[in-house]
């Protein structure tokens, strides 16, 4: 068995606090990348008003809405799994350093889909040309490259801290085990 | 300072960071919507008055344009107009354009000049008004172009 899992079942046993505390951020990522979404799409369908805003924005400009707020859902929940998996873990184990570098990308890959109205190769830049009728079109430019910028910057930064950290808990892991634990992993 | 103090504190900084990152886009785009809308939406009025010469018999114009610009926005924005006189062929007859910072809810009157000959007047196909909004220290931008057919002969926008 490897160390996360010998790890999440140890926490199952000897940590409830920290099994809610995953459980919860979890929910949160849950709440803000799953049910939101779901939710705001669901009311913006129902609305004939919102729809047809919607059905306008995929036919003129080509942008996706509920395409856009599927990636997210489908994102989210995975983002979410992590977070759980993450949070069940210790900060010295390699799951844990995985889940959080995961997570940080995944947020960054939600985010820069946003951005993007679909389009995550954009970063951040949407230029579209209105299709309307006649022989010209109008055309608009929504720039937020520095949005996608900035945060792509503060996740590079994230995953630093959160090797760090990793480093850091193991350096503390080992200058902890006991003179036992150590007598163990030489006899075998 | 421990060093998983330390590690905590940047990850706090960087947490402040974005949320500080995400009030400026919500402010900067609120500023740029609300500038638009009042600018060239429905009810901003007649945002475009040229006032100049314009010979009836060639149809050449000299002049000027002011543009009324308004900011109810909570950011200073930098407003860019340009205007191109196209032919049918595609060539640009005449373009101009300018930039004017305007404060926070405030307003703001733009003039570009406007001359055209008789014969180029004549060629007008199509007019290409671009609006450009930056704010958030000149970070976030939204732009627009919009050709306006006109009829062969016409005039400036505005009359």
């Amino acid at each position: 068995m490897s160390p996360g899992f010998n790890s999440m079942l140890w926490l199952i046993t000897h940590n409830p606090i920290k099994i809610l505390k995953a459980v919860l951020s979890s929910i949160f990522y849950l709440l803000l990348y799953v049910v939101l979404p779901f939710l705001l799409l669901s009311v913006a369908q129902g609305d004939p008003q919102f729809k047809s805003m919607l059905d306008a924005a995929e036919s003129m400009v080509g942008i996706d809405v509920a395409g856009i707020a599927n990636t997210v859902i489908i994102l989210g929940i995975v983002l979410a799994l992590l977070v759980l998996v993450g949070g069940l873990t210790e900060k010295w184990s390699a799951t844990n350093l995985a889940c959080g570098v995961a997570s940080i990308l995944l947020q960054l890959a939600i985010l820069l889909t946003v951005l993007g109205a679909g389009d995550i190769g954009s970063f951040g830049l949407i230029s579209r040309t209105v299709q309307a009728t006649g022989p010209y079109q109008p055309s608009f430019t929504v720039d937020m490259r520095f949005v996608a910028l900035a945060m792509t910057a503060i996740a590079g930064a994230n995953i630093l801290v959160a090797l760090a950290t990793y480093l850091d808990a193991r350096r503390e892991r080992a200058r902890r085990v006991s003179p036992g634990d150590l007598l163990k992993r030489i006899v075998g | 300072m421990k060093t998983s103090t330390a590690l905590k504190a940047i990850s706090l900084v960087l947490l402040v960071a974005q949320v500080l990152i995400f009030i400026g886009v919500g402010l900067g785009y609120y500023t740029i919507v609300q500038s638009l809308m009042s600018t060239v939406g429905p009810e901003a009025g007649t945002p475009f008055q040229y006032t100049g010469n314009i010979d009836e018999t060639t149809g050449a114009f000299s002049g000027t344009l002011a543009i009324s610009l308004r900011n109810p926005g909570m950011l200073e924005v930098l407003a860019h107009v340009s205007i191109k006189f196209n032919s049918q062929d595609g060539a640009i007859l005449y373009q101009t354009s300018g930039d004017r910072r305007v404060a926070a809810a405030a307003s703001d009157t733009m003039e570009l000049p406007l001359s055209l000959s008789g014969a180029d007047a004549q060629r007008i196909s199509v007019v290409v008004l671009g609006l450009k909004f930056t704010t958030l220290f000149d970070l976030l931008s939204f732009s627009i172009d919009v050709p306006v057919p006109t009829q062969m002969g016409g005039g400036p926008p505005g009359e």
